[in-house]
């Protein structure tokens, strides 16, 4: 029987009263926006505030408009149902995004889970998203229990049972938007009891299954998401998951790119999810100022899958996952360039679901 | 061809169903689609299941499971978690009394060995139960649970059923009261063993052109049923042992829990209400007897109820498989020997060991004609989780090797898988080889096969898929497709064993109560129950109230399994609605002579058309008259009747399945694109929940076939043991499908019917193997077939053509 354990509720009604409580709760405290991750992980003994902070009466996180410039800012409160549906991101500048949110999880968890709480998700391992006395059996990990990734950076000891020996642990990335918002160079405003601030989406990450957030201090509210005008861009989303819902991704392609007269690339960005503890975004230089060739989508294919280093901790084989890497990289260019959706909806297998 | 096949070998005086089709114009309320008489309530959220009731003063129980996969218990201290504030009571292997049972829950006496016990002092795998917590709410419980202290001597556990049968492995029933039929070994961790035949292998074999044989295995498989395992306890106001609990088996559950328990079945009243789902995992007293142990020791209401990891771990499961098959063909496709050996893994305890495994060659072999069948069986006892009852129960894993591999002969002899499978498939008037030597724990009586549209299964299917577009595919690029089939036959029910019984009595508006002992566990069998007692009756299907499985109130029922409900519960409601109708008509002749009117009166003369009896003369009485008459008038008594049945025979529905899919040969990802069942189950007492049934039945075991598996670490504990990373198809992943219900009649059935229910689940895994085998030119043996496993084989069937382009050939 899995029970949330005994804490605080609070339930601030604007950004600065959400800032402040935060603050004031100290370490204990945590944000809790549609609670589909928080809630799970206090059951299983996780992540344990002592205080938990609601968002949903603050109104003013679900607020979204486009800028003069073109931009789009999209609340942290919206859920990514709203987030998928929201007419400021119908262009196909923005699949990327929509066609992530659509994808988390399963209809139910996209009406509850919301943008902030999303991109702000805890890293997930076989041996750690186990109940307590599972965990407890194997005598935890070095992602040990305890509040979420701030505190525990203090935290050293304990075996990663995935890579025994190593000093980090290796948990993996598992949020769909954030690698389709680092490809569309979107940005984030983090609001404390001091102050606010924007930084870029991969900013707030660090490679590290505990400190994931590093970009991010405890004690701020991310409020919004930020993506810029994206004339002539187009983008997409490729998830690797086992099944046609519900699946957390075990690998992610997002890619946006510009092609100019001649089909020759003016601006490409791509991003791996899932294949490490922070979204990865791959150089893209070999592509820009070329035409889209299958050649040099095979090269560049080869070059995007190098990073991934997918670890025995999610479902699959891996070197099935870093094999796969390269295709679904192949796919996500292909689509972008037009080729026709039959030949890539193909390789979008029900058992590898891909497009939307 | 197909008619004509059909005539071959057909015994004349068999009734082959082609003559009966005239009783499908006939039917008023059978055959039709009628809104099932529990629609309404669930759509309203009425529908009460086991835990919707709460009682006061209630206690709430909570097991500790054991961490080990084999270990002993050497003391248990309670102290700590007998001073959690709201603990009643503690109970494990020192102050229960050890009895030896199965928790299989089949009829007296159960073909399972007697190998397990309410708390034995040995745990044999990680989620055996060591001891329980009986508290005031379900948080002390769980609390107490971690501070039970138990002192273990870890002993070495074995995995794999080879090496559990070789000797010098660790001996998981030592204990020298364990008992069991058929093979049982526990020395050498055998559950159930047995070798048996129908003429002779070896000269069979010698006459064979070609003989192929090949290894083949599946997985363990999960119920995964929506409601899990809950039973609550409590004593009425004559201190009887009352069990409200999700079972298929009430009958079963109150004989067992009598023995354990030692109290009297006259003590104890054991209550079905709604269940949500069973699938065989119910056909299991896997729980009952906590409750009832705390009731009866406390005196108190008592209830405990499985979490979903508990399911999982703690539960039953498909027993998984490895099948060695063997056949010998002649040049032009005739077979002439078939042998199958099967090693099966039981887990820790051998609930179903004999008879699961028995069916995966009873329900197999038959099907298609051969000179002489082997079936060669071990069943080993592990330190996994138990193997139990499974919609299918030992078909799945059966036919998931026999059809693989009758498409590899096929293949080898360059024919059309589905003409070389009507070559030799079974004909009406056929006598089933095996059914003696294949009876459930004894021998069973002989079976001949007179209602049988599998021909038309395949014909129809094929058809309805497109089966000649397989030729023209042409997989040129890296997506590679491929079609499949298979023919499936099941049973319906347990011929000689099975029995059920039903009750019927007439109200004074004509309307009737219908007792029936037959367990609705979400299946739908009250509305066909009640439909073939209105079809009997000539009333409408809302003139019958009834009532099922109540162990105080219905007559008995063998429960929801062996795809008996139908076949053989309904026989014994149209039995007790014949006696009804004999009544009726007795009791209107009767008022008739009383007032004077006699004429046209003999019973033979009298028909029940309608809610009423009717003279030749069309005079006629409605039954709401009769009953007032016979309540309060003239020759005063209730008019009623009870009907009860056991069938020897035991009538295979027959089925084609056929898959067609998409492979990725640069991931491996396999897409299910079409999925055709054609099935003959007689006559559809329902049709939409026959196609329902086909639905959810082969839905399951597209899973089977592709994404679910029981992973364990090395020391036997389960790593997959949520919904998360246990990966049942979802509704996303389920293809088209289209249900094609071939019309036959079935003559020793309710109304022409046969079963419907588990012979779906026989088809996906080989049917879709079969496509992706089409598709690659590459055969996997093993299920899931996972894309790691495909890319892997891909890759190396590259590596192997490159080097040998020539004569290469897959
Ligand atoms: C069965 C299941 C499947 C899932 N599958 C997927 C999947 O496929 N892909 C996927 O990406 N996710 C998946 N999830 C995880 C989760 O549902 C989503 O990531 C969801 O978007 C989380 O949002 P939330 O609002 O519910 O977050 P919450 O649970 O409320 O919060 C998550 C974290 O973010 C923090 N947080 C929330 N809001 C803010 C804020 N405004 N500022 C700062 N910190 C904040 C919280 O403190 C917490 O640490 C799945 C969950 C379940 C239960
Ligand atoms: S990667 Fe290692 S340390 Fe991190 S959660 Fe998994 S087992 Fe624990």
């Amino acid at each position: 029987m899995m029970r949330v354990p005994p804490f605080k509720y609070v339930a601030p009604k604007t950004i600065a009263e959400a800032a402040r409580a935060l603050r004031d709760a100290g370490p204990e405290g945590m944000l809790l926006a549609g609670g589909t991750d928080l809630l799970p992980n206090m059951k299983r003994r996780q992540q344990t505030p002592k205080v938990v902070i609601g968002l949903s009466a603050v109104k003013d996180l679900r607020a979204s408009l486009r800028g003069a410039d073109g931009a789009v800012t999209l609340g942290a409160g919206l859920s990514l149902t709203d987030t998928a549906r929201s007419p400021l991101v119908a262009d196909a500048a923005y699949r990327a995004l929509t066609t992530a949110a659509s994808k988390v999880a399963t209809p139910h968890i996209q009406a509850m889970g919301t943008l902030g709480g999303n991109l702000c998700l805890d890293t997930r391992c076989n041996y750690y998203d186990q109940n307590h006395e599972w965990r407890q059996a194997i005598d935890f990990c070095k992602k040990a229990p305890g509040p979420h990734g701030t505190a525990q950076r203090e935290v050293t000891h304990g075996t990663c049972w995935v890579a025994p020996g190593s000093p980090r642990c290796w948990a993996v990335s598992s949020t769909d938007t954030a690698p389709a918002l680092v490809a569309l160079g979107a940005e984030v405003t983090l609001v404390s009891a001091d102050g606010e601030r924007r930084v870029p989406v991969l900013s707030l990450y660090k490679n590290d299954g505990m400190d994931y957030l590093a970009g991010k201090r405890r004690d701020e509210v991310l409020t919004a998401v930020h993506v810029p005008a994206l004339v002539g861009w187009r983008s997409t989303y490729w998830k690797l998951r086992r099944r046609g819902s519900f699946d957390f991704p075990v690998l992610s392609v997002a890619a946006a790119l510009r092609l100019g007269p001649g089909g020759v690339v003016e601006g490409a960005r791509v991003t791996l999810g899932s294949v490490a503890s922070c979204p990865l975004e791959v150089t893209t230089d070999a592509l820009v100022g070329r035409p889209l060739t299958d050649e040099a989508i095979a090269a560049f294919a080869d070059h995007a899958a190098k990073p991934a280093r997918p670890l025995d901790n999610t479902d699959y084989h891996l070197s099935w996952r870093k094999r796969v890497v390269r295709e679904y990289v192949v796919g996500a260019l292909r689509e972008l360039r037009g080729d026709p959706p039959g030949l890539l909806a193909r390789s979008a297998a029900r058992v590898l679901p891909v497009l939307a | 061809m197909s008619a004509q096949q059909q005539g071959n070998g057909a015994d004349q005086a068999w009734d082959t169903g082609a003559g009966s089709m005239g009783h499908y114009d006939r039917f008023k309320v059978v055959n039709k689609n009628e809104r099932r008489v529990d629609a309404l309530k669930l759509a309203l959220g009425k529908g009460t299941y086991t835990d919707d009731i709460t009682l006061p003063g209630m206690l709430h129980v909570k097991m500790l499971w054991s961490p080990h996969a084999h270990a002993r218990i050497k003391a248990i201290d309670t102290s700590e978690a007998e001073r959690v504030p709201g603990v009643v009571a503690i109970y494990h292997c020192f102050n229960v009394k050890p009895i030896r049972y199965t928790t299989a829950g089949q009829g007296h006496p159960e073909p399972s060995p007697y190998d397990a016990m309410i708390f034995d002092p040995k745990v044999r795998f990680v989620g055996d139960r060591v001891a329980c917590v009986a508290a005031e709410d379900e948080r002390a419980a769980a609390i107490a649970v971690k501070k039970i202290k138990v002192d273990y001597e870890v002993l070495p556990a074995v995995f794999d059923t080879r090496e559990a049968i070789a000797p010098g492995a660790p001996v998981i029933h030592d204990e020298p009261d364990c008992t069991g039929i058929a093979g049982f070994d526990p020395k050498r961790n055998i559950a159930a063993a047995m070798e048996v035949g129908h003429g002779d292998t070896d000269a069979a074999f010698a006459k064979a052109d070609l003989v192929l044989e090949h290894w083949y295995s599946v997985p363990y498989q999960q119920h995964c049923a929506l409601e899990p395992h809950v039973a609550i306890a409590w004593l009425d106001e004559d201190d009887r042992l009352v069990l409200r609990c999700a079972t298929q088996v009430p009958f079963h559950s109150r004989r067992i829990l009598a023995r354990i328990l030692e109290i009297p079945v006259q003590r104890i009243r054991v209550i079905k209400p709604r269940i949500g789902g069973g699938f065989g995992g119910k056909q299991e007293v896997l729980l009952d007897d906590i409750p009832a142990l705390v009731t009866l020791r406390t005196r108190r209401p008592a209830r405990f109820c499985y979490t979903r990891q508990e399911e999982f771990s703690s539960a039953r499961t498909r027993h998984p498989q490895r099948l060695r098959w063997k056949t010998g063909v002649k040049k032009d496709g005739t077979l002439v020997a078939q042998e199958l050996e099967v090693l099966a893994n039981t887990g820790a305890y051998g609930a179903h060991a004999l008879t699961v495994q028995g069916c995966t060659a009873g329900k197999t072999l038959p099907l298609y004609r051969a000179d002489a069948y082997k079936f060669i069986m071990t069943t080993a006892y592990t330190n996994l989780p138990v193997g139990g009852a499974f919609r299918g129960y030992g078909g799945p894993q059966g036919f998931f090797a026999m059809e693989a591999h009758m498409d590899e002969v096929a293949d080898l002899l360059g024919l059309d898988p589905a003409e070389f499978r009507s070559k030799n498939i079974l004909r009406p008037g056929d006598e089933n080889p095996l059914a003696k030597a294949l009876g459930e724990g004894k021998e069973g009586p002989p079976q001949k096969i007179r209602s049988c549209g599998v021909q038309e299964c395949i014909d129809r299917g094929a058809k309805a898929i497109g089966w000649e577009r397989r030729l023209s595919f042409k997989n040129d690029g890296p997506i590679k497709r491929g079609m499949g089939m298979t023919c499936l036959m099941h049973g319906s029910g347990i011929p000689g064993v099975d029995m059920a019984a039903a009750f019927l009595k007439l109200n004074d508006d004509g309307s009737f109560n219908l007792l029936v002992g037959a367990t609705d566990i979400g299946t739908g069998s009250d509305t066909i129950l009640a439909q073939i007692a209105a079809e009997q009756l000539s009333v409408p299907l809302s003139k019958i109230q009834i009532y099922s499985s109540d162990t105080d109130i219905t007559p008995f029922d063998k429960g929801a399994y062996a795809s008996s409900t139908t076949y053989i519960s309904g026989t014994a409601v149209q039995k007790a609605a014949a006696g009804v109708c004999e009544q009726l008509k007795r009791a209107a002749a009767e008022m008739w002579r009383h007032a004077g009117d006699p004429t046209g009166c003999e019973l033979d003369q009298l028909s029940c058309e309608d809610q009423h009896v009717v003279r030749p003369d069309g005079k006629k009485l409605s039954y709401s008259e009769i009953c007032l008459s016979t309540f309060y008038e003239h020759d005063q008594h209730q008019i009623m009747h009870y009907g009860s049945h056991m069938s020897f025979e035991c009538p295979p529905p027959f089925s084609a399945h056929f898959a067609e899919v998409e492979v990725d040969t640069e991931t491996g990802g396999v897409k299910l694109l079409r999925y055709v069942a054609a099935v003959d189950c007689g006559v559809a007492i329902h049709p939409e929940s026959c196609e329902g049934q086909t639905e959810g039945g082969a839905t399951t075991m597209m899973g089977y076939a592709l994404t679910e598996d029981y992973i364990f670490d090395g020391n036997g504990r389960l790593l997959n043991d949520t919904f998360r990373d246990y990966k049942q198809f979802t509704s996303l992943d389920v293809p088209d499908f289209q249900t094609i219900l071939v019309r036959t009649y079935e003559p020793s059935g309710p109304f022409g019917a046969k079963s419907v229910s588990e012979i779906p689940t026989d088809g996906p895994g080989p049917t879709i193997a079969n496509a992706i085998a089409q598709a690659l030119g590459i055969r996997f043996r093993k299920l899931p077939i996972t894309p790691e496993e495909i890319r892997k084989a891909w890759l190396e069937k590259a590596a192997r053509t490159s080097r040998q382009p020539a004569e290469a050939r897959v």
